[in-house]
């Protein structure tokens, strides 16, 4: 989960090479934390919060296939 | 653009849904074609289109739109990246003008509006211009963002 998202991330972004995912694994879910430069946040958020949700419709699609629930946490 | 640079860029895509269905597991294969001078078509079979195309093919469309916002430069430069799966793109058209028929024979015969479940861009505007000619109704969108609809008022 955190090499996608941080595929995604890089693809997005104007700094790359800042792009850092931790995975977390809960009872409940996977924690996907994703941090990028300061600059890049709109990038990884996108206008309504709309890249933001693909990303996390593409994480639960993937997660779906091991059974498990994907939380994506983007860190501000 | 020239040839060369659409060239580059099909591979440079080809490569990010490579590595994107690589590292979410999914059980796809996609080929990648340049069908006109500035259309990139991204098809993809195998055993996970259930998943791509399910909720309205939100998948898919979540796929579609993170390929062209990491490809904006060259969709701001007028190149266009379409993805579509065993005919859905076709079949959800077709599905999207009968839905509009349907709705203008209510607004003609009832007299007031439908209003149409929130759709994506695309979709309402196969909604709108099935119905721009459309006798006795018109069409507006109204909401914001994932929320917005399309409304068949009686003209």
């Amino acid at each position: 989960m955190k090499e996608l998202v941080e595929l995604i991330a890089r693809a997005l972004v104007d700094r790359p090479e800042a792009v850092r995912a931790q995975e977390h694994e809960g009872s409940q879910a996977t924690v996907v934390e994703l941090r990028v430069a300061d600059g890049d946040l709109g990038k990884v958020i996108g206008k309504q919060g709309r890249t933001a949700r693909a990303i996390r419709t593409i994480l639960g699609a993937s997660g779906s296939k091991q059974k498990k629930r994907v939380v994506l946490e983007i860190v501000e | 653009m020239t040839q060369e640079d659409f060239n580059n860029i099909s591979t440079q895509i080809e490569g990010f849904v490579y590595d994107l269905i690589d590292k979410a597991s999914f059980d796809l294969r996609a080929k990648v074609e340049q069908i006109d001078e500035s259309t990139i078509l991204v098809s993809f079979e195998g055993f996970d289109l259930p998943l791509l195309l399910g909720h309205n093919a939100e998948l898919l469309d979540a796929l579609q739109y993170i390929s062209r916002r990491a490809f904006a430069d060259a969709v701001a430069d007028g190149l266009q990246i379409d993805f579509d799966a065993g005919g859905y793109r076709n079949q959800r058209r077709q599905e999207l003008e009968l839905m509009a028929q349907k709705a203008a024979d209510r607004v003609r015969l009832s007299k007031s509006s439908f209003t149409f479940d929130p759709m994506n861009a695309q979709d309402r505007r196969i909604i709108h211009l099935a119905l721009m000619e459309e006798r006795g109704v018109r069409t507006e969108s109204e909401g914001d963002g994932p929320l917005r609809r399309v409304k068949v008022l009686p003209a």
